[in-house]
């Protein structure tokens, strides 16, 4: 086997580190949304770390969807990038520009499809979810977090970063690449979608978006049943918004 | 410091206090961490999704059936300790080698309880000694055999008896089963920054793996192959452990492990937090829960023993090895690129497959296979993957060629490897535990293709793989494989 004599120049470490990290675009992105929810809030002006999603209702749905995107851009981007990966281990490397970008527009459009399936179920009764008496934000995350547990969930969970194989010229690479994405984008929704779907009625605080994401992370990383982090920042929000319920503040003011 | 001696230097009671220490551990409750049953079934335990039939399944429940307190419950199968054995990953040695260590102390302590001599330490099987050229030709075909102590085809040995396990299915191992050569040849031991080349020596990198898809060549081989060629309980992960040599088989992987690292050329344990800093729990011999890392087992002698030196030859490598702070540099590897891959998967029974591989147009090629080698050049390294292969734990070795041109053959010339599959139907089937894709393997070809270029039929946008079962393989067995890549390094 041979090594690597051009490594030590800085242009080649560069360059490999680019090769051995494909998916770094995706993380560039995810950052920008990032950015992006960091300037919204700002300009939002006295509501400090809140990023109200809310109010769905009065925005056009191109705007909902916008936003749906952006959220699945800041949080589910990274979780992608296991398939980027397996794509440039898989294909030759002419392919590999145009096969991530047809993963990434697939992963994407599963996304884009259940958020719109998701705002049609809701558009009748708005969002964030409003019902007087009940602390929907808590419910919705207790929810979230007992869904961690059930098997569907963990199994989900273990299968996201299967890969399968792909053929490596013309349109069939393209073809496979584009269904990796949609089975990517499948087994994502079927691990995580609870969760966005809870920080969706519960018109999320950036800083818990921040901290999913980080326990989403973390589990992608140990799998599958060594961590419980995830259930237990889903619980530690729930009683958070348990604890600000306007209406159990009167309880204790 | 202890010391692991190979099973044919042993001149004391070893194997006798073994085998009693096996009979009484029998005797406690599958319930109970020190029990045999319990030990075992940290490494696998039937579950009916991992078995094709009914039937499969049965067979491997009735290795358990005489367990005192079976069935276990479904709070002991789904409890944090059973079935967490790690293959196909960067943590299969460290793991084994932590399971070894509190194996070898509960047995130490019962063989203490039955009267027996302090310091029990358990012994290896070093079937690699056949590939020693210092050996006698009598000493390399003992080490082919399972040691006498364990039985044979007629039974039991009457001096130890509880070491003997039915359904064995050979009792002298396949010569080509048995080396560790190719492994030994690797020099990293994940290949964590260098996408395509699969090889490397312990595993990729992975998180928490009971059966992964990322096998390192240690693993393959010679792991592998003993455990096919052993058969019976051996050849299931949910049962391998039940049987007694199962322990004197990874001890001698455990070995090959430490043998690797003393080897030089910058061989070194990964020292990511990712590996060192894993945590993994065990039960020690007074059933206290521990819990070990990686990196506190990257040597041996970070658990207080060395093994004896055996071919391949060891020196104690030292501690700073597995240092966190050694300055260790992994070697930097040439990237590769796919040439050629299958364009559909292939379904294997009793009969050999040929698969034609596609290869990448020549104007998109950033890598060629290597003109002939001669002794002042290098050899360029060519790979090839087999990927997502699915089926039962009953599925067969197969046999791997590599051809070019337009009349596939099947000899000793163009074979590359034998494949042999443990665990390949607990990687095929979607759980809690496997994500179901199957199992990964990368194959060395450079020294194939070395030779195929010097033959005059060499056309290198003609090649193909042939796939052969083992002989004897079953009809009703199906091993499916995903894909077959063809990769070597860039030009």
């Amino acid at each position: 086997m041979r090594l690597n004599p051009t490594m030590l120049t800085t242009q080649n470490k560069v360059r490999q580190w680019l090769l051995a990290h494909p998916y770094w675009p995706l993380f560039v992105i995810s950052i920008s949304a990032w950015l992006w929810y960091l300037v919204a809030t700002s300009d939002s002006g006295g509501h400090h770390g809140h990023h109200h999603h809310g109010h769905h209702d009065t925005l056009p749905v191109a705007t909902i969807l916008a936003n749906w995107l952006l959220m699945v851009f800041a949080m589910m981007l990274p979780m992608a990038s296991s398939g980027i990966r397996f794509i440039r281990n898989s294909l030759p490397r002419y392919q590999v520009v145009r096969s991530s970008l047809l993963f990434f527009i697939a992963y994407c459009l599963t996304w884009i499809v259940t958020g719109a399936i998701t705002l049609l179920v809701f558009s009748p009764i708005g969002l964030p979810l409003q019902i007087d008496g009940l602390p929907v934000a808590a419910i919705a995350y207790i929810i979230a977090g007992t869904w961690c547990f059930s098997r569907h969930r963990r199994a989900a969970a273990q299968a996201c970063g299967a890969g399968v194989p792909l053929r490596i010229n013309g349109w069939p690479c393209y073809w496979d690449s584009f269904k990796f994405g949609l089975l990517k984008g499948q087994r994502c929704i079927q691990s995580c979608y609870v969760i966005m779907l809870a920080m969706l009625v519960s018109a999320h605080d950036l800083l818990i978006m921040l901290v999913l994401t980080c326990a989403l992370l973390y589990e992608r990383m140990i799998l599958p049943r060594t961590t419980k982090l995830l259930p237990a920042t889903c619980f530690a929000i729930a009683l958070y918004y348990l604890l600000t319920w306007p209406e159990l503040a009167v309880f204790y003011s | 410091m202890n010391i692991r001696k190979s099973v044919y230097d042993l001149q004391d009671d070893t194997l006798s206090w073994y085998s009693k220490a096996v009979a009484e551990m029998k005797t406690r409750d599958i319930s109970d961490p020190t029990s045999w049953w319990y030990q075992a079934a940290m490494h696998g335990y039937p579950s009916r999704a991992d078995y094709p039939s009914q039937a499969d399944y049965q067979y491997a429940l009735d290795f358990w059936s005489s367990a005192p307190g079976y069935p276990p419950s479904s709070d002991l199968t789904s409890s944090p300790f059973w079935n967490r054995c790690q293959h196909g990953t960067w943590f299969f040695l460290p793991w084994h080698r932590m399971y070894l260590y509190y194996f070898e102390q509960i047995v130490a302590e019962t063989v203490v309880s039955l009267g027996g001599p302090s310091g029990w330490t358990l012994p290896f099987w070093n079937y690699c000694e056949y590939d020693n050229p210092n050996a006698t030709t009598a000493q390399q075909q003992q080490a082919l055999n399972i040691p006498d102590a364990f039985g044979s085809t007629s039974g039991a040995n009457a001096n130890t008896p509880d070491l003997w396990m039915p359904d064995r299915a050979n009792y002298t191992m396949r010569t080509d089963y048995v080396s560790s050569a190719d492994a030994m040849a690797e020099l990293v031991f994940t290949n964590d920054n260098n996408s395509q080349n699969g090889l490397e020596f312990g595993g990729g990198r992975t998180g928490f793996s009971h059966f992964g898809n990322q096998t390192g060549q240690l693993e393959l081989m010679p792991h592998n192959a003993i455990h096919r060629d052993v058969g019976g309980a051996m050849a299931d992960p949910n049962t391998a452990a039940l049987d007694p040599i199962f322990w004197l088989h990874h001890s001698n992987i455990d070995r090959l492990w430490q043998v690797w690292l003393d080897k030089g050329d910058n061989r070194a344990n990964p020292v990511v937090s990712a590996w060192l800093d894993f945590p993994f729990k065990f039960h020690d011999k007074d059933n206290n829960v521990q819990v070990l890392t990686p990196g506190q087992v990257g040597t041996t002698t970070q658990l207080n023993y060395v093994f004896q030196n055996s071919y391949p030859a060891t020196q104690q490598a030292p501690l700073l090895r597995a240092s966190r702070t050694a300055a260790v540099t992994q070697p930097e590897l040439m990237p590769m690129d796919v040439l050629g891959a299958s364009n559909s998967g292939v379904s294997l029974s009793d009969t050999a497959a040929d698969v034609p591989l596609e290869i990448v147009p020549a104007a998109h090629r950033v890598a060629s296979l290597p003109g002939v080698s001669s002794p002042q050049t290098k050899e360029k390294t060519s790979i090839l993957k087999i990927n997502n292969v699915k089926g039962s734990n009953k599925a067969p070795s197969v046999n791997v060629f590599l051809n070019s041109g337009k009349n596939p053959s099947k000899s000793a010339s163009n074979k590359v490897a034998t494949l042999s599959f443990f665990g390949l139907g607990n990687a095929s089937t979607p759980s809690l535990e496997h994500d179901g894709s199957g199992m990964n393997f990368t194959i060395n070809i450079s020294k194939v293709i070395n030779k195929l270029r010097q033959q005059n039929d060499w056309d290198e946008d003609n090649l193909s793989v042939t796939i052969e079962p083992e002989v004897g393989a079953d009809k009703e067995n199906i091993l499916e494989i995903g894909r077959i890549s063809l990769h070597t390094e860039c030009d």
